[in-house]
Order: C-alpha cells, then sequence, then structure tokens
C-alpha cells in the first residue's frame, strides 16, 4: 500500500494527475462533452504512458469533467454534463442572487469531499463493499427504480397529473428502438436510424443545452439591457467554506454515503445519483424554503452525491471487472488495451499498481478541489462573453457533441428533436425533470422488470428480500405523506 | 518460422494474381502487391459498429496499433454504435465511400441478422471481406459454487429435460447466444427459462449474483472468473475444441449437430462494395501481414484475444457460409424477415 | 391558452396511439410493458384535458420565458427564428461542405444575426476556431469531422507533414 503511495508522488505521476484534471475540467465544462467521451477520446493517448500514469490520468479526467460540467451550468445555467443538471438548478439560482463565487467555490469543495470520501473507502474498503455489487438482483432494482421515480414525481411542486404524464411520456419514448426481449425492431417505422433508439446524451443536451442556447439568444437580441449573463459578485473566504464542513456536515456525510453506494451499483452511475441524492436530503430538511431555487445544502448534496459515485464505480470495475456507469464501461476497456484485465485477479497479480491507482485517485480528487476553490475566479472570465457569443458557441458545441457520440447526424437530429420537446412541454408548464429521469432510467427499469417476472417463481419471493422490501416501504411512506401533505395545503386554501 | 512460410505462401496465393507471372505463385517470396499511387495520404478509418470499451472497439484499436507499427501508416478507430450493431453495419453498406480510407471491423452473425431478422436496408453483397481476424465462439458457463457446477454439460441438459424449465439460461436476445442455446434444446429435448440480457457485462454480474443458472457467453469474458474459481466453462458452441481450453466439450463430442464457425462472433475486416481492386488487395495484405507477425499475436493474447487470421478468400467462403446457415436457421423457425 | 393546451394534448394522445398502432408486430413478451405505458399516457392526458375544461377560468398563463418570446416584437421574433435556422441548415451543410466552411459560415452568421457589431472580427474568429478544432480533432482527439475538399486538404497536408 505504502509502494503504492510512493510511485503517486512521483514527479511523472503529480504530472498526468494535474494534466488529467485540468483535461477533465474543460472538457466537462463544454457543454455536450461528457466524461464519457472524454475518456474514450483519451485512451489512445495514455498508450504513451506506464498502466498506471495511463489509469490514473483517466481518473482524473473521469473525476475533473464531472466538476468541469458543473462549472457551465453554474455560471451560464448549460449543464456541461449530464451529472450537473441538479448542481444547474441550485448553484445557478446562487450565481443569480451575485453569489457565483460561493456557488463555484462550494462545488469545488463538496466535489472534492465527496470525491475524496469515495477515493479512502475505494483504499480501504474495496473487496468488501463490491460484493454489494452482486447482492442487488432485479428485485432490488426494481423496488430502486420505483423509489427514484417516486421520489422525483411526488416532490416537485407542479400538478401530480402533470409530473405522472412526463414521466410516462419519458418511459414510452424510450421504449423505441430493439426490444429487449427479442432484438427484433419496436416502433421505429422500418427506420433503421431509430433501431439504436433515442441517444440519451443527445437528449439531455437538447433538454438543456440547445434550449438554453434559444434563451440566450432571444435575451442577446435586446441590447437596452445588461448583455452580461450574470455578474460574478465578489469574492468570498475560503473560512466561509471550511466553516460549511460543520454547519452541513451531516449533508456531506449523507450525499456521499448516497453517492457512494449508488456508485457501486452497476446499473447506475453519476447522471441519476445527484437527483436521488438531492431528493433524499430535501426530505432531511424540510424547512429549507430555498431547496431547487438556491439552495447550499441541495448544491453540496448534488456535487458530493456525483463525486462519491465516481469512486463507488470504481469499485466493482477493479475489483469484480463490473462498470458501474457508461464512463466505467469505457475505463474497462481502456485497462484491457493496456493488457490489464479488471477482475478478481488483478487485485492479486498487480497489487502495487492498483495501490498507486488508488493514491493517485486521492491526488486527483485534491488537485480537482484546489484548482475548483481557488480558481473559481477564471473560471467567471466565461461570464464577461456576451450572451451572443455565448449562444453561439452553445449551439456550435451542442451539435458537435451530439454528433461526436456516434459521429451521427442522426443524433443531431434527436437532438434537435428534444430541444422542441423542452420548449412544448416547458409551454404546458409539465416538468422537464420527469422526462429525464424516465428517460434515464427506463431502459433499465424494463429490463429489471422482464429479468424479474421470467424468473421470479412469485410475489412471495420478491417479498422474502430485505432490500427491495426496504425500497417499497419507504416509497409507500413518502407517498402517503405527500398525499396527506396535499390535502391538507388544498383544505387551507378554499377554493 | 515456418509458421512463416506457410503465412508467406497464401499472401502469394491471395496476391499472385496482380503478380505477372504465375511461376512467382509457388515460391514464398515476398508477394507485396503494387501500391496503389497515392494511397494511403490520410489515415485510415477502421469502423467499429459498437461503443467504446467493448470486444470490438477492443480488436479494433490493438489492430490498428499493430498495423501501424508494422506497416507505419496511421489507423484511426471510428466508433458508430447503436442498435445491436446495425447503425454501423448500414452506415458501413449504404454510406461509407469505397475510397479505401474507411475500412469495417465488423462481426457476424451479427450482421447477417441485421439483415435476415431485422430488416436492415442492405444485403450482405453491399459489403466484401478482405480479410478474417478471429473467430470467438459462444460458450456456455456456470457458477462453481452452485448445484450446476457439479454437473457436466450432458448431466445438465438431463435436468433441464426432466425439470422442465426450471433451469434459468441468461442469453443476448436473437444474437449467437440465444441461437446456439436455442439449437441445443430443440436437439435434446431440455427446456430453459430464458432471460435476456442486454450485454455480456449485465449477464456475468447475473450469474456471479445467483439470479440466473448458466449463461452463454464469451470465453474472454469469463476468463478471470475461471481462473480465481468462481465460474466454469460448461461446453462450446463450435465442432473444434476452443483454443484457450481445448478440455472442452465440443458440439460433435456431444451428438449435437451445429454448423461450424458460425455461431460466436466472426471478427473480419471488410470495405464497401466498389472499393478499387488494387486498394483491396493492398489492404488485405497489409492485414494479412501485421496479422502474421509474432509481435501481433502477442499484443491480442495480451488483451484477451487469440487470432486466427484468414486470408480474404477463406474469409470470403466462411462468409457466405455463414449466411446460408444463419438464412437456413431462421427460414426453419419462421423468424427470416418477410423481404429476405 | 387554452385551446393550445387542448392542441397540445391531443398531439400528445395522438403520439401514443400512431404508437400504438404498431404493437401487432411486436413479439407478445415484449408488447405488455410499452402498452401499459401507452394506456398511461393515454389516461393522464385524458385527466388534465378534463380538468382544464372544468376549471376553465382558474387556466394558469403560460411559462414566463416562453410567453417573453411570443410577445416580443416581430423583428425579434424573425431573428431568433433565424438563428434556430441557421444551426439547422448548419446540420444539414455539415455533410455537404465540411467542417470548416460549414462551421465558419454558421458561426459568423449566428453573431452578425444576434447583433454584433464588428462584423468583420466575427469572421475572423469563426474562421480561426473552426481551423484550430479542425487541427485538434484531426491529431489530438481523433473524431472523424465531414470531410469537404478543404478539410481534405488539411488532413492531407498535416499527414504528409508527420510522413
Amino acid at each position: 500500500m505504502l509502494e503504492g503511495l510512493y510511485a503517486a508522488m512521483s514527479p511523472t505521476n503529480l504530472f498526468v494527475e494535474i494534466l488529467g484534471v485540468l483535461i477533465g475540467i474543460v472538457f466537462g465544462a463544454i457543454p455536450g462533452l461528457t466524461a464519457t467521451l472524454g475518456i474514450a477520446l483519451f485512451v489512445p493517448v495514455t498508450f504513451l504512458m506506464n498502466p498506471g500514469a495511463g489509469m490514473i490520468m483517466l481518473a482524473g479526467i473521469y473525476a475533473g469533467a464531472i466538476f468541469g460540467g458543473s462549472i457551465s451550468a453554474i455560471l451560464i445555467n448549460v449543464p456541461g454534463t449530464p451529472a450537473s443538471i441538479i448542481t444547474g438548478w441550485e448553484g445557478y439560482a446562487l450565481a443569480r442572487e451575485g453569489k457565483a463565487p460561493l456557488a463555484l467555490s462550494l462545488a469545488a469543495l463538496s466535489s472534492g469531499v465527496g470525491g475524496l470520501f469515495s477515493a479512502v473507502a475505494l483504499l480501504f474498503l474495496t473487496p468488501m463493499l463490491s460484493s454489494l455489487a452482486l447482492t442487488f438482483g432485479p428485485a432490488e432494482y426494481c423496488a430502486l427504480l420505483l423509489f427514484s421515480f417516486t421520489i422525483v414525481t411526488v416532490v416537485l411542486d407542479t400538478p401530480m397529473m402533470r409530473n405522472l404524464l412526463g414521466c410516462f411520456v419519458g418511459l414510452l419514448l424510450v421504449t423505441i428502438g430493439l426490444d429487449p426481449v427479442t432484438g427484433a425492431a419496436r416502433f421505429t417505422f422500418g427506420n433503421a436510424d431509430l433501431m439504436s433508439g433515442f441517444n440519451l446524451i443527445a437528449v439531455l443536451v437538447g433538454f438543456f443545452c440547445m434550449t438554453e442556447a434559444v434563451f440566450l439568444a432571444f435575451d442577446s437580441l435586446d441590447d437596452s439591457t445588461n448583455n452580461e449573463v450574470i455578474s460574478f459578485g465578489k469574492g468570498n473566504s475560503i473560512g466561509e467554506l471550511i466553516k460549511t464542513l460543520w454547519t452541513h456536515g451531516i449533508t456531506y456525510l449523507r450525499s456521499s454515503t448516497i453517492g457512494l453506494f449508488l456508485g457501486i451499483l452497476p446499473a447506475v452511475g453519476p447522471v441519476e445519483t445527484p437527483f436521488i441524492a438531492h431528493t433524499i436530503e430535501r426530505k432531511f430538511n424540510p424547512k429549507d424554503e430555498k431547496f431547487g431555487k438556491g439552495s447550499i445544502t441541495g448544491l453540496i448534496a448534488s456535487e458530493c452525491s456525483i463525486s462519491a459515485n465516481v469512486g463507488g464505480s470504481l469499485m466493482p470495475l477493479i475489483s469484480l471487472g463490473i462498470p458501474g456507469s457508461g464512463a466505467a464501461a469505457v475505463f474497462i476497456g481502456a485497462l484491457t488495451l493496456h493488457g490489464l484485465q479488471p477482475g478478481p485477479l488483478l487485485f492479486k497479480s498487480e497489487p502495487v499498481l492498483i495501490y498507486t491507482f488508488f493514491w493517485g485517485f486521492i491526488a486527483v480528487n485534491l488537485f480537482m478541489m484546489l484548482f475548483g476553490m481557488f480558481g473559481a475566479r477564471y473560471f467567471a472570465l466565461v461570464l464577461k462573453l456576451p450572451k451572443r457569443v455565448l449562444a453561439t458557441f452553445i449551439a456550435v458545441f451542442s451539435i458537435l457533441g451530439s454528433y461526436a457520440i456516434n459521429n451521427s447526424m442522426f443524433d443531431v437530429g434527436v437532438m434537435f428533436g428534444a430541444t422542441v420537446l423542452a420548449l412544448w412541454f416547458r409551454a404546458l408548464r409539465i416538468p422537464i425533470l420527469p422526462i429525464v429521469l424516465a428517460v434515464i432510467l427506463g431502459p433499465l427499469l424494463e429490463q429489471q422488470a422482464l429479468v424479474l417476472f421470467t424468473t421470479s417463481a412469485g410475489i412471495g419471493e420478491v417479498l422474502g428480500r430485505p432490500i427491495a422490501d426496504g425500497f417499497f416501504a419507504i416509497s409507500l411512506i413518502i407517498i402517503v405523506f405527500s398525499i396527506v401533505r396535499r390535502l391538507k395545503e388544498s383544505r387551507a386554501k378554499p377554493g | 518460422m515456418r509458421e512463416r512460410l506457410v503465412m508467406a505462401m497464401r499472401f502469394s496465393a491471395v496476391v499472385g494474381s496482380c503478380l505477372l507471372a504465375s511461376a512467382l505463385v509457388s515460391q514464398p517470396v515476398n508477394a507485396e502487391p503494387a501500391k496503389p499511387a497515392n494511397y494511403p495520404n490520410r489515415p485510415i478509418n477502421f469502423l467499429v459498429a459498437y461503443p467504446s470499451g467493448g470486444g470490438m472497439d477492443i480488436t479494433a484499436r490493438t489492430l490498428a496499433a499493430q498495423m501501424e507499427r508494422v506497416t507505419g501508416y496511421q489507423f484511426r478507430v471510428e466508433n458508430r454504435g447503436g442498435g445491436g450493431g446495425i447503425i454501423g453495419n448500414t452506415y458501413m453498406a449504404t454510406q461509407a465511400k469505397p475510397d479505401g480510407y474507411t475500412v469495417g471491423i465488423l462481426a457476424n452473425p451479427t450482421m447477417f441478422m441485421n439483415i435476415l431478422y431485422q430488416g436492415a436496408h442492405f444485403t450482405k453483397e453491399d459489403i466484401e471481406p478482405i480479410a478474417g481476424i478471429t473467430f470467438e465462439p459462444v460458450i456456455w458457463a456456470t457458477r462453481t459454487g452452485s448445484e450446476f457446477g457439479k454437473m457436466d454439460f450432458k448431466q445438465i441438459l438431463d435436468y433441464a429435460k426432466n425439470n422442465p424449465e426450471k433451469l434459468k439460461m441468461g442469453v443476448i436476445p436473437n444474437a449467437s447466444f440465444d441461437i446456439a442455446t436455442r439449437i441445443v434444446a430443440k436437439q435434446t429435448d431440455a427446456k430453459f427459462t430464458i432471460v435476456p440480457f442486454p450485454g455480456g457485462k449485465p449477464a456475468i454480474v447475473a450469474l456471479l449474483g445467483s439470479n440466473i443458472d448458466i449463461s452463454a457467453i464469451y470465453f474472454s469474458e469469463i476468463a478471470q472468473y475461471v481462473k480465481d474459481g468462481s465460474l466454469k466453462a460448461l461446453a462450446v458452441a463450435d465442432n473444434k475444441p476452443l483454443i484457450e481450453d481445448p478440455q472442452l466439450p465440443t458440439m460433435k463430442a456431444l451428438n449435437i449437430k451445429m454448423a461450424s464457425s458460425t455461431w460466436g462472433a466472426d471478427r473480419f475486416a471488410a470495405v464497401p462494395k466498389g472499393t478499387s481492386k488494387e486498394i483491396k488487395e493492398y489492404l488485405s495484405y497489409l492485414i494479412e501481414k501485421t496479422l502474421a507477425d509474432k509481435a501481433t499475436h502477442e499484443a491480442f493474447k495480451k488483451v484477451g484475444i487469440e487470432i486466427e487470421p484468414k486470408t480474404m478468400e477463406e474469409q470470403q467462403k466462411t462468409f457466405a457460409e455463414s449466411y446460408g446457415e444463419v438464412h437456413a436457421y431462421l427460414k426453419d423457425t419462421g423468424q427470416l424477415k418477410a423481404s429476405q | 391558452m387554452l385551446y393550445f393546451n387542448l392542441i397540445s394534448f391531443f398531439l400528445i394522445i395522438c403520439g401514443a396511439l400512431v404508437l400504438g398502432l404498431q404493437t401487432p408486430d411486436i413479439a407478445a413478451s415484449a408488447r405488455v410493458y410499452p402498452l401499459v405505458l401507452m394506456a398511461l399516457v393515454l389516461l393522464f392526458s385524458l385527466l388534465i384535458v378534463v380538468k382544464e375544461i372544468a376549471d376553465r377560468a382558474a387556466t394558469a398563463p403560460l411559462d414566463s420565458r416562453i410567453a417573453e418570446i411570443l410577445s416580443a416584437p416581430p423583428p425579434f421574433r424573425i431573428r431568433l427564428f433565424g438563428f434556430v435556422a441557421i444551426w439547422l441548415v448548419y446540420s444539414w451543410l455539415l455533410t455537404l461542405a465540411g467542417f470548416i466552411v460549414a462551421t465558419t459560415c454558421a458561426i459568423s452568421l449566428s453573431l452578425w444575426l444576434l447583433g454584433i457589431r464588428k462584423v468583420l472580427v466575427g469572421i475572423v474568429t469563426a474562421a480561426l476556431f473552426s481551423m484550430v478544432l479542425s487541427i485538434l480533432l484531426a491529431t489530438v482527439l481523433f473524431i472523424p469531422t465531414p470531410l469537404g475538399p478543404l478539410d481534405k486538404l488539411l488532413i492531407e497536408s498535416i499527414y504528409a507533414m508527420q510522413h
């Protein structure tokens, strides 16, 4: 273990740690370029290095990109990666209040805390915790997914019927493609491109990036108003940030744990994690009026959980060879190309390399935190750009980003379609969030429900699984509580 | 050394036609075909119909790196994933320019299934194979610690016959995994509960987590779990022994009739229809030369792939035969797309 | 806005029904899940429609951002429409004219339309951006871009320099 520490501190490795994080931050901050794409693109570059340095660099890109996405989310309300959607809500609202520096450095701090939490867990608990990935069968996944949908539809203040409709429309949209039972085309109207379904990244770029470009373009037309997006506001003391570690300590801990746990699960990645962590934290802070509209607690919950998820997803990857997210799957490919097969044997055959990587991952998170906390003012240079320039370049990157996923113009079309859908549903006051969650989790839900129905003997077998029961019970309690609350509210204001 | 000579002779057999004197063919000389004028003058793209990180992507990237080493030209990997390969394969067949700068690293019978079962808008004539890289057959595996870990494949089939639908079998729907399993089930009267998975990794997770009993899978995907003792390979869906584990019973040994070298992943290089003969032969030569190199074998072994190079002619023969087998299977089971 | 809402929900219902028409082609085991979803989409759309008609007076106004765009003076709306049109045409032009030409044109046009004062600076920036990005894509990131004559020339000269 110590040998790994020394190796991780070698000048070469320190250099790739910093380089990886910087590349990741830039990559993540550009709308349309995701962590997965970043890792995939830099795999060939790592061939020039030894496997340890290569792995650390990719981990740096992964962690950096996840944080970088939050920078553009906070400053211009355009999530650079889909993982930053929730951070964008809270952070952009804070930024509009003139607290952009606070939001940015707080995002960096909580991202760092979450990352370090998971990195330490990675270092000491990997063999123990990674077996969690195997205890999750179809019953558990179905229960967890039901739980996620429940909290999202129940928590939003918009009318329940619209939340549910959004959810079902999203779930229905992602059934287009190849069906999971027979592998035959379903709802494709004979169109070959549709057989791959709607690409998730393209849909999310349309929902959040292109839509925002349209709004920014509209705002820039009126020359009479201030053409800067928001003013950056005054700097804040690091002391103030550190203080949140005490005042919001429990939030940090809770969200990091949730992020880590969801990261270990093979089917839940950084995109869906903040939704769950954020809503759970909201349940624990019922008095925080600003939740979703510029809450510090909400921002910490979102960022902590995403970064902890990154470390969590590396656990089953290293010790079982099972990827915990899309980015992790590319990571496995990269390791394999370096001649390392991630899995149960890797720990035994390459212990020094693994521990070098684990220590390197800790260093990566430290660098990310430092860059974020002290570099906030430089990121903010983006805000000096006029809105018309921002709108133009967000549009370019939204199109190029969608194209680069599969080198396909069809995905660009999907991105435009998603933009139209987002604007239309916004006009209808159907919230976008349930649709987003449905689009992200829909395929997993159908797949797991299918496995559950083909393999389980009956309802008794499902109820015999305590983890699943726990999620079902919590979902039920949340539903009952929210019905009671809504009834009370409607009685309070007659008519 | 002997192996090299044989390979060299194979090259000459393939490219002999473009040499002036047929007398040269019989001699193991360096039968390099004439380099096409002005080709290549930019990087050559290897098109992969799957996203990065998977088996096909690793095959293409390893080949690209080795091709750069052996030939000195530049090779890039271009991923066009989606729809179980159908997007990339359709692009290769209908949109890629036949200028020698797009070489598909493709897999059968997936591509044939795209055409014959899913109704993709191209035919097998739109694609011309130029070299075979490897064939990896489907195998079946179970958890060592389970009750089936103590049985051999024959006993398991008997169990599935006497206890219909009790055995949970993980497959990827309507790919080699699924079809090989159904062929076995039909001939031995075994009855499985077939559980579909979207890929090899989720099936392995379910197998390790005891949610299914057996999975149809590739050996390379489970090699490490076999080595560490958690999983056990049962049988191979081919008629010749598996290179990685020759002890594994073949279909022939088990008296099950199954087409040879069909149900698995036949990975090969191909160009779009209309690519000039000159370029085709030159590319084919470059790939064969790279695959015959000893260091290439080592590089592939390092990423868990055993290569089995085939010449252009051999691959074209396999291509046609395998198409016939897939067509026949789908026709027999009534699943053939109406227009085919 | 009641009519807009009613028409929209009617369109959602139609969308679900169009998908529904295709269900006979799907294997029975893969049909149940989408059918259930379709039924739910229909049910909730109808419920919302009924509710909207019932409390007609209470119908809430449009989303504020969208309303702002719809109530903007016509020149603004035309320019915004132009902005969207540029990027739609760009996606189509990309495969025809190649990356460098299409990107330079689209960025310059978009900046001009949104009211940049120094048009020449805009064009130069756009051209530089496309050139630098396309060199970066070709040499470091290896993302293949749609190749026009200019892109081919660039890539071939980079290749010639490397050899």
